[in-house]
């Protein structure tokens, strides 16, 4: 087992990422998981899309990643790693989770952006810095060291703790900081009104699809 | 699983595991990182995750520091207070700038150049004309900021075209079309062959061959005209230095013998400016233009140096 390749990458960030807010949301709206039972999935999701020998015939990237979702917790519910009363009871709810990207979520896309930069901004300076240094000016490590006379150890230290600090404000749906309202927040389980309706071809989807438009 | 490790001390590990990689790792890093991740599917997982936003982090911090660069310039378009018009865009708008900054192309006032772009697409370029591109492995975009340029599309079926211009948003299918975005006149598009599907406001059309579409006020519907193949091929004889018009106002017309730069015509009097003309005149001449329009209209004309003023003559008495 390997670290995802860069290309996988740069398909995670920018056909996964923006839609990881509506997906926690989603997962926390199921049977009322709590934060770490969410952030498990969550990793277990980008393992699954980070291990498939191939992402280029997913024609809807977000629907498939609801799909996954799903389907680990469905195991979980088997395997009763995850288990709650509640959680056999609402297995209902899944039938109602929102596959079709909905404008709100688009413009999330976006809004992540804006919330990452911010994020960037809040760095501690040193961090920052380094972060900066190394993404904006392209310098790579070494050189962002020779450049701040830190220590090549030290400036690695900074873009960890950097990474790491954009995980958590990420991932927790911004809870380490304050969450822009435009960003199409919901009640959580409820689902979003679909402007459109793209067909992931699975009947599970159009099943989905076609309760959303009851 | 009373020990099973958190999300979050997985998330500390795999953060620096991502440094890590970023400045390459060593054979025994190389061994040590496989070993980890085969303990736990989360950790793959996390790490992917954490590669994603180190990627991520890259365009939100190019967008931080390019603010006035107007292909992600996000404070424009939410003034324009299009949440449709955002949202359709957002897929575009969420590229990064992955080839660096070398993405402009321009032309100078008077000048028209033809460029081959690494598709193998061709973009012509009118006088004055100011475009930025930006194609990565999923998109080929290309904002034009101002002026007037035509799009013979190479095609990748993979890869669309899209050309941003004002509020609008084309997406090329297979096909040539040329685009006007000059500062004063409405915002057009005509399609040679193929088609080209159009986004503005929110709503999308698709236009096909021999069709015109002209932008107007703000929220009012755009107005979509069928063009003869001669009136198509003059309305795009400007890249072969000739400017031809069917109907536009004699203000417009101005405004775009102007970016020739062989002189300015001032139309003193707004009845004149908004007449109607129509015809075909050398783009380097706006004398003999003037001069024309003059006779034909009844206009006076008084040439002082590079300026040419267009006045009505005064009525008789």
């Amino acid at each position: 087992m390997s670290a995802p390749s860069d290309d996988r990458s740069l398909w995670l960030a920018t056909r996964i990422l923006p839609h990881e807010p509506a997906l926690r949301r989603w997962l926390h709206g199921l049977s009322a998981l709590d934060d770490a039972d969410v952030d498990d999935l969550v990793q277990e999701t980008y393992a699954v899309l980070a291990t498939r020998a191939s992402v280029a015939e997913i024609a809807d990237p977000r629907a498939y990643a609801f799909q996954v979702a799903r389907s680990l917790f469905l195991q979980g519910v088997r395997r009763a790693k995850i288990v709650s009363i509640q959680a056999v009871a609402d297995l209902a709810e899944l039938d109602t989770a929102d596959d079709a990207p909905s404008p709100f979520d688009q413009a999330a896309g976006r809004e992540d952006l804006r919330r990452l930069a911010a994020a960037i901004e809040a760095m501690p300076p040193q961090t920052r810095r380094a972060f900066q240094l190394r993404r904006v000016e392209g310098l790579s490590q070494r050189e962002v060291a020779a450049a701040t006379q830190l220590s090549e150890s030290t400036v690695e230290k900074h873009i960890g703790r950097g990474i790491r600090i954009l995980m958590a404000q990420f991932g927790r749906g911004g809870k380490a900081g304050p969450r822009a309202s435009t960003s199409g927040e919901r009640v959580p389980g409820t689902p979003e009104p679909n402007e459109t309706n793209q067909k992931n071809a699975t009947p599970d989807a159009r099943s989905r699809d076609s309760r959303n438009y009851r | 699983m009373h020990d099973r490790e958190t999300a979050e001390t997985i998330d500390d590990a795999a953060s620096e595991w991502a440094a890590r990689i970023d400045r390459g790792l060593s054979g025994t890093e190389q061994e040590a990182l496989d070993a980890w991740l085969a303990v736990d599917t989360r950790r793959i997982g996390a790490l992917a995750r954490a590669r994603a936003l180190w990627v991520h982090a890259e365009r939100a911090a190019r967008v931080e520091s390019e603010p006035r660069q107007g292909l992600l310039n996000r404070r424009r378009l939410l003034a324009g207070g299009a949440t449709a018009l955002a949202a359709t865009l957002a897929g575009v708008l969420v590229v990064p700038r992955l080839l660096g900054d070398n993405g402009e192309l321009a032309s100078a006032i008077g000048e028209t150049r033809r460029v081959t772009l690494e598709d193998g697409s061709a973009v012509t370029l009118g006088p004055g004309t100011r475009l930025r591109r930006s194609f990565d492995t999923a998109r080929r975009l290309i904002e034009l900021v101002s002026g007037e340029a035509f799009f013979e599309v190479a095609q990748d079926a993979r890869r669309p075209f899209v050309v941003i211009a004002g509020q609008m948003t084309m997406r090329a299918i297979e096909s040539a079309f040329g685009v006007r975005a000059i500062e004063g006149v409405p915002l057009s598009v005509i399609v040679s062959t193929g088609k080209v599907s159009i986004g503005a406001g929110g709503a999308a059309r698709v236009l096909e061959a021999n069709m015109r579409l002209d932008a107007s006020a703000p929220g009012a519907a755009a107005r979509v005209t069928r063009l003869e193949p001669d009136a198509l091929q003059r309305s795009l004889a400007w890249r072969e230095g000739m400017l031809a018009f069917e109907g536009d106002t004699l203000a417009s017309v101005a405004k775009q013998f102007d970016r020739y730069g062989a002189a300015r015509i001032v139309i003193a009097d707004p009845v004149l400016a908004r007449e109607p003309i129509t015809g075909s005149f050398a783009a380097n001449d706006p004398r003999g233009f003037a001069r024309a329009i003059a006779a034909s209209l009844g206009a006076r004309v008084a040439i002082e140096g590079d300026t040419i003023r267009l006045s009505r003559k005064p009525a008789a008495k």
